[in-house]
């Protein structure tokens, strides 16, 4: 040691010039671009002092990018680290403002790491941490006192304000004036003390860093002054803070220690996990993230893993099957219903919702509902979708009165207060909310969902309070026929059984029937023997894995925003004016599901959605032709019958490979232009027979009197011919 | 002294000083408290060198028999897992080196922070295993402390009439115990503090705080502290033996009450973690945990004394013993249920029926049986279904039945909740361990209402009948938890609020017989755990003969859906298990399909 020994961190050899010297460094010279003409935290100080603001909030990633060393010692030593903060802090609002006398603290946020709540043990202790949970319980505010004055009881006198230190309060034993000198005469006196917020908060670990079969851990958190009351339970935040350990004395007189230790985190800053980590780094995002979307889960990885990963979800948009490939990892485990998991596909990546300036909003979020005969796997897609959708609720319509479909109001059992409790839309808020049972739901929770499905709010309107709720949710909703199974003889409609005004707010209604195909019922086999005898052959189809499909998904639902191409948007109007065509048939008037201008939207939602699955920026032709597919595929429009309103179960195209679907196509092609050839408008009869004849002739495959039948009403539908019993007349 | 220095059994923690002393003496002391050769020395005493046997159990044994820091086991399920605890590990006391590893110190001296370690350990609550049956109990029991009664039970009547009188004599327990406690403050009246402390802890005592599984009442439950990170391979609702320390501190839960209104008071509701406080260690012991062993079911034979086993174990296993147990197991099942065959070869496969593989969220290997008995009130059926509820408890470990009565339903929530202010997990009905076997008797529900709580117990049944999956009720989200219970429905009627996998409605051709012969019961025992443990594959070529057979059944009925070929794999499955066939053959294959055929004629007359 030479000279002046430097004045060292108490049990290290930090030196606390040289960490002051740093502080210094960092605050005055950083900057985010080296273009930036005054430091980055010269200018927040500023904004700070002009808020007249008590803390200000530095990005422990600037600290760690502009001098490592730094980052450190204040990870491993924050108690010291940050008092040193605190003081070059005053400094240079001094410097700045001569006048100032308020103190400014630092809050320091977005650590390099955070930690598992499992993963903290005692090595951690006077460490600063960073910790990602949900708050589960605050307690009251404890005033806990920061000052304390006295005065003589004999005389009067009072000393100057003296600081607390810990909650323990000195008191003098006699009188601090030399005349008076009285015994045991000081009282506090509370008025005059100064008191500081304090607040002790219990956060838990949310359910996805639960290890399987275990609890949730929890962790006590203490607030102090600006952080009190800044979350409420249930909030998902993240919190930087220095883990702690307290020993508790026995007695208050005794100087054994109890063996256990009370371990909490001194919170230093608070975040909502809601807004992004992203939102820090760029404005631009800033609106988007405002807008409360499910954000980019990143766990804890650095944000060049994150640039990495999302090259990853780019590399993987650019596949050409990507479209099919996302719809076989949907729900793998779950045969056929191919076109279902489309549609619910383009769900749970959503079109773009739409704020005219006239204040007029349109909703980007799609309503699914699937009607089908029981034992068709319609509550696994549903528990699938739950699962993997960024705010998935599922609840059962049976028991939608205890699930709480809805927000209620209650009073809180404690305080008294009166508290809104949000049911599952509320929860779903950007999410998608599964309902199964739909057709067993007491009408007065249904007559809800009207608002929620085209509004997206949720009104509530008990004891005194009026509260609109945002529920900007998606539903998928699942129902039996009226009949529990779907009867062929009874139309769409009636087979449904909902209202009307609610069958029109969703956007694709799947009919899910269960149709004989030799080959469907072969890839079941083979996949039901696979899947209890976990043979590798079926499962080494390409998927993505369940992670992979979820960041894929919240990626496109924050970043992509497609628009429609005019191409695209001629394509749908088309497309449109033909369905509303084929519903005003003569005399179908209330038996199908007629198009409106809701399906437009639908439309246009769908194939925003679809582009979005490509990562595409706009909505091209492809997209609107795909729409239109899934939106008829889903209602069995070319298998309905729209002159009585029943389905062909014939004719039904859910479940049928693409390969059937183009070898249907060709021979409905064939078949017309056969027509077109050999008979005239308005003319003689042809048998079917005959027919079937002239077309084996000329096609070399195997060609059945069924298969000709189906194209024939196809073709029928589309009103090129009329076709009754034996006889084919063109018309 | 000659040989060791301590006693492993009698004063384990003499042992562990030893070795501590050993290792601080050896070099600088480790700042985590990682084992010191603990381990090791323990598990030589007590599995190689056969000390095991010595160690008593405090799930049979009387506590105030076992003295205080001694070593003992301790067989239950772990029900709640709390946060770790940080305790102060070691500390200097003058010059040497203290360690509290094992052990429940109330107090330290306090030093300095340089001349102390913390440490860190997990605090595990176990109850005792839900739904153990009393020959499980019986087997790990050492026979000098064993109860004067025969272990195996040979009636249901006699056994109910036997168990009368100990009922009888549980309530007098807890009434004399009730005295106890009404009589203690009498004596200290002397000190009011004490005394208000004493009432206000005693209303915290009810047994609902203890989190008893299945209204147990007899057996206690216990607060196990696992080192070294030893609980990472432990998980909620296994089924451990602890071997372990076994401490009593009554400072420790006296200190709450008396820290009084001191500012900490407001720290203490909201920041102690300490659980120690809420659990009088009178009625819950504190294990420090050296060693623990997972008990599933097919362990559980291995785990057990030698005593009572003898050469059984090995002899069940061989293969023509596995077909003739088998089939005098049928027969027996034939006898219980009225001489219906069918049924009991149904009611075999069922109970070895266990989750072997999940394919989210379908849990693949699961079979609930609905059995049909549609006279329920001829001839007493209530002693039906406590026939078959006996004749299962006597061959399973664990099995549990359920009267599915209106106000059972209506109650209370049957799936475990989350209590903030408690921070505990308070348990419900469906919180089992694995490989427990479930059986809910529908025959009892009358028409009524059902209210919130019967709604989503109904839900919470259907959901584990059909996802094999509890939701757990965190309040601020559910989490799910995988369970693999197997759930027998019996009803008059086909279930519809519970659907099974098999519907079965039962055709008896004589009064159903309740004589069990006893010879065989041990043999039966480990038959079935063998055979629900056996592994199970599939030839390639068997494979296509078998998507065939789907698929022309397929093209044969339409109503035939995935949910029948799914029961079609898993009870061929289970019946070449039932053979001691770790592969499947065509004979099976072609037997369940025979098995379906006369089941979907039966259910066609129904």
């Amino acid at each position: 040691m030479e000279g002046a020994p430097p004045t060292l961190v108490w049990g290290t050899n930090i030196s606390v010039q040289d960490v002051n010297q740093a502080v210094q460094r960092f605050l005055r010279n950083y900057r985010e671009k080296p273009t930036d003409q005054e430091g980055k935290y010269i200018q927040l100080l500023e904004q700070v002092m002009e808020m007249e603001e008590d803390s200000l909030n530095v990005n422990a990633r600037n600290i760690l990018e502009y001098d490592e060393d730094l980052y450190v010692k204040m990870v491993r030593y924050p108690l010291e680290v940050l008092a040193i903060f605190d003081i070059v802090l005053m400094d240079m609002a001094v410097r700045l403002r001569p006048l100032w006398e308020k103190h400014i603290q630092v809050r320091i946020f977005n650590l390099k790491d955070t930690v598992n709540m499992r993963d903290l043990n005692p090595s951690d202790i006077e460490k600063m941490v960073s910790v990602k949970g949900m708050i589960i319980r605050c307690s009251s505010i404890i005033p806990e006192i920061k000052e304390s004055f006295f005065r003589c009881l004999v005389c009067g006198y009072s000393p100057p304000p003296s600081g607390v230190d810990r909650g323990q309060v000195e008191e003098p034993t006699r009188c601090g004036r030399p005349e008076c000198a009285a015994l045991n005469s000081m009282a506090l006196i509370h008025n005059r003390c100064r008191f500081a917020d304090k607040q002790i908060v219990r956060l838990q670990e949310t359910p996805d860093a639960i290890p399987e079969g275990e609890t949730p851990h929890t962790v006590s958190l203490l607030m102090h002054d600006r952080l009190v009351d800044a979350a409420k339970p249930g909030d998902r935040v993240e919190i930087t803070g220095v883990f702690r350990a307290m020993s508790v004395r026995v007695g208050p007189t005794q100087r054994t220690l109890k063996s256990l230790f009370k371990t909490y985190i001194d919170c230093l800053h608070l975040k909502k996990s809601d807004k992004g980590r992203l939102q820090a780094e760029d404005p631009l995002e800033r609106d988007i993230q405002s807008d409360n979307y499910a954000s980019f889960h990143e766990g804890d990885i650095s944000p060049l893993e994150q640039e990495e990963q999302i090259q990853k979800l780019k590399a993987l948009s650019k596949l050409p099957d990507i479209y099919e490939r996302l719809t076989r990892s949907l729900a793998p485990s779950i045969w056929e219903l191919e076109d279902i998991k489309k549609g619910l596909l383009c769900q749970l990546f959503g079109g773009t919702a739409k704020k005219l300036k006239s204040g007029a909003s349109f909703r980007g979020d799609m309503n699914v509902l699937m009607v089908g005969d029981p034992g068709t796997s319609k509550s696994q897609l549903l528990q699938y979708v739950h699962k993997l959708a960024p705010r998935g609720i599922y609840t059962s319509g049976r028991g939608s009165s205890a699930v709480g479909l809805t927000a209620y109001v209650t009073k809180d059992p404690e305080t008294g207060e009166t508290v809104l409790e949000s049911g599952a839309l509320v929860l779903s808020d950007r999410g998608i909310c599964c309902i199964d049972e739909f057709d067993k739901m007491s009408d007065n929770a249904r007559s809800m969902l009207h608002e929620v499905m085209e509004q997206q709010t949720v009104s509530v309107a008990k004891s005194g309070i009026i509260a609109t709720l945002n529920a900007r949710t998606s539903v998928l909703a699942c129902a039996n026929p009226s009949g529990s199974r779907y009867n062929p003889r009874m139309s769409v409609i009636d087979n449904i059984q909902l209202p009307p005004t609610l069958l029109s707010r969703f956007d694709l209604i799947y009919l899910v029937l269960d149709k004989p195909d030799e080959q469907t019922d072969r890839r079941l086999a083979r996949h039901l023997v696979a899947l209890h005898y976990e043979n590798p052959e079926v499962q080494s189809q390409q998927s993505l894995d369940l992670p992979t499909l979820t960041a894929y998904v919240t990626y496109a639902r924050q970043h992509i925003h497609p628009k429609l191409s005019d191409e695209a948007a001629e394509d749908l109007i088309s497309g449109y004016v033909a369905m509303r065509r084929k519903g005003n048939f003569p005399g179908s008037s209330k038996k199908v599901i007629t198009a409106t201008p809701r399906q437009l939207e639908s439309l246009i939602r769908i194939s925003e959605a679809l582009a979005r699955i490509r990562y595409s920026d706009v909505v091209e032709r492809c997209d609107a032709a795909e729409a239109l597919r899934l939106l008829e595929v889903a209602l069995q429009q070319s298998a309905t019958d729209h002159s009585t309103g029943t389905i062909d179960m014939d004719l039904i195209t859910t479940g049928v490979s693409a390969s059937e679907r183009t070898r249907r196509a060709s021979l409905v092609m064939a078949v017309r232009n056969l027509i077109s050839e050999k008979m005239q408008a308005g003319g003689s009869t042809m048998r079917l027979m005959q027919l079937l004849e002239e077309l084996r002739k000329e096609s070399s495959s195997e060609l059945s009197l069924q298969d000709l039948r189906t194209a024939l009403t196809s073709l029928a539908s589309e009103g090129v011919i009329s076709f009754q019993g034996d006889g084919i007349r063109r018309l | 002294m000659v040989g060791k220095a301590y006693d492993c059994v009698l004063n384990p923690l003499g042992a562990v000083r030893f070795l501590f002393d050993k290792e601080v003496g050896s070099g600088p002391i480790d700042a985590h408290g990682r084992d010191w050769g603990v381990h090791g020395l323990f598990t030589r005493t007590l599995f190689e060198d056969g000390g095991l046997s010595q160690v008593p159990e405090i799930n049979s044994v009387p506590l105030h028999s076992i003295p205080a820091n001694s070593l003992v086991r301790f067989r239950g399920m772990v029900q709640d897992m709390f946060n770790s605890e940080y305790y102060i590990g070691a500390y200097k006391d003058g010059d040497a080196w203290r360690t509290t590893k094992y052990s429940d110190v109330a107090a330290v001296p306090s030093c300095s922070e340089s001349s102390m370690k913390i440490w860190e350990r997990r605090p595990l609550y176990c109850v005792p295993v839900p739904g153990e049956n009393l020959w499980v109990k019986d087997a790990f029991t050492p026979l000098d402390a064993q109860l004067p009664h025969s272990p195996t039970c040979s009636d249901p009547i006699t056994n109910r009439k036997r168990s009368r009188p100990e009922e009888e004599m549980d309530a007098e327990d807890t009434e004399m115990i009730t005295d106890v406690t009404e009589t203690a403050p009498d004596n200290k009246r002397s000190c009011e503090g004490a005394d208000l402390n004493l009432e206000t802890k005693n209303c915290h005592d009810d047994p609902c705080n203890l989190n008893m599984p299945l209204g147990e009442k007899k057996l206690l439950p216990c607060l196990v502290k696992v080192y070294d990170g030893l609980d990472a391979d432990l998980k909620l609702n296994d089924v451990v033996e602890f071997i372990g320390v076994l401490t009593f501190d009554p400072e420790l839960t006296v200190h709450p009450g008396t820290v009084g209104e001191s500012v900490d008071c407001i720290h203490g509701s909201f920041l102690d973690e300490d659980i120690s406080a809420q659990l009088p260690a009178s009625r819950v012991p504190r294990l420090h945990s050296i060693l623990h062993r997972k008990l599933s079911s097919d362990q559980l034979f291995q785990a057990m004394p030698m005593n009572t086993l003898g050469q059984l174990y090995p002899d069940a296993l061989s293969r023509s013993s596995f077909e003739e147990l088998r089939s005098s197991l049928v027969a027996r099942f034939t006898e219980v249920l009225g001489g219906d065959g069918l049924a009991a070869e149904y009611l075999l496969l069922h109970l070895l029926s266990r989750v072997h593989a999940r394919v989210e969220p379908m849990a693949v290997g699961k079979l609930s049986l609905n059995i049909v008995e549609p006279r329920p009130m001829k001839d007493g059926s209530t002693s039906f279904i406590q026939m078959v509820s006996h004749t299962i408890s006597t061959l399973l470990p664990r099995s549990h039945l359920m009267s599915l009565s209106l106000e059972f339903l209506n109650e209370k929530l049957i799936a475990p909740k989350k209590n903030y202010s408690s921070n505990r997990l308070m348990t419900g009905d469906l919180q089992l361990a694995d490989g427990t076997h479930l059986m809910l008797d529908e025959t009892v529900l009358r028409s009524g209402q059902l209210n919130d709580i019967g709604l989503q117990n109904v839900h919470f049944l259907k959901n584990m009948m059909e996802w094999q999956k509890v939701e757990y009720d965190f309040e601020f989200y559910k989490m799910e938890m995988s369970t693999d219970v197997a759930v027998l429905v019996l009803s008059a009627a086909r279930s519809r609020l519970f659907p099974s996998d098999v519907v079965l409605p039962l055709r008896p051709t004589r009064g159903f017989s309740s004589d069990f012969p006893v010879e065989n019961l041990w043999r039966w025992r480990i038959y079935l755990a063998a055979a629900r443990a056996g592994d199970h594959t599939i030839d390639p070529t068997i494979q296509k003969v078998l998507e065939e057979e789907l698929v022309s059944a397929r093209q044969e009925d339409r109503s035939l859906g995935p949910e029948v070929f799914h029961r079609w794999l898993t009870l061929a499955r289970l019946l070449s298990l039932s053979y001691g066939e770790s592969t499947l053959s065509l004979e099976r294959w072609n037997m369940v399909r025979e098995m379906e055929r006369r089941l979907t004629e039966r259910l066609r007359v129904c």
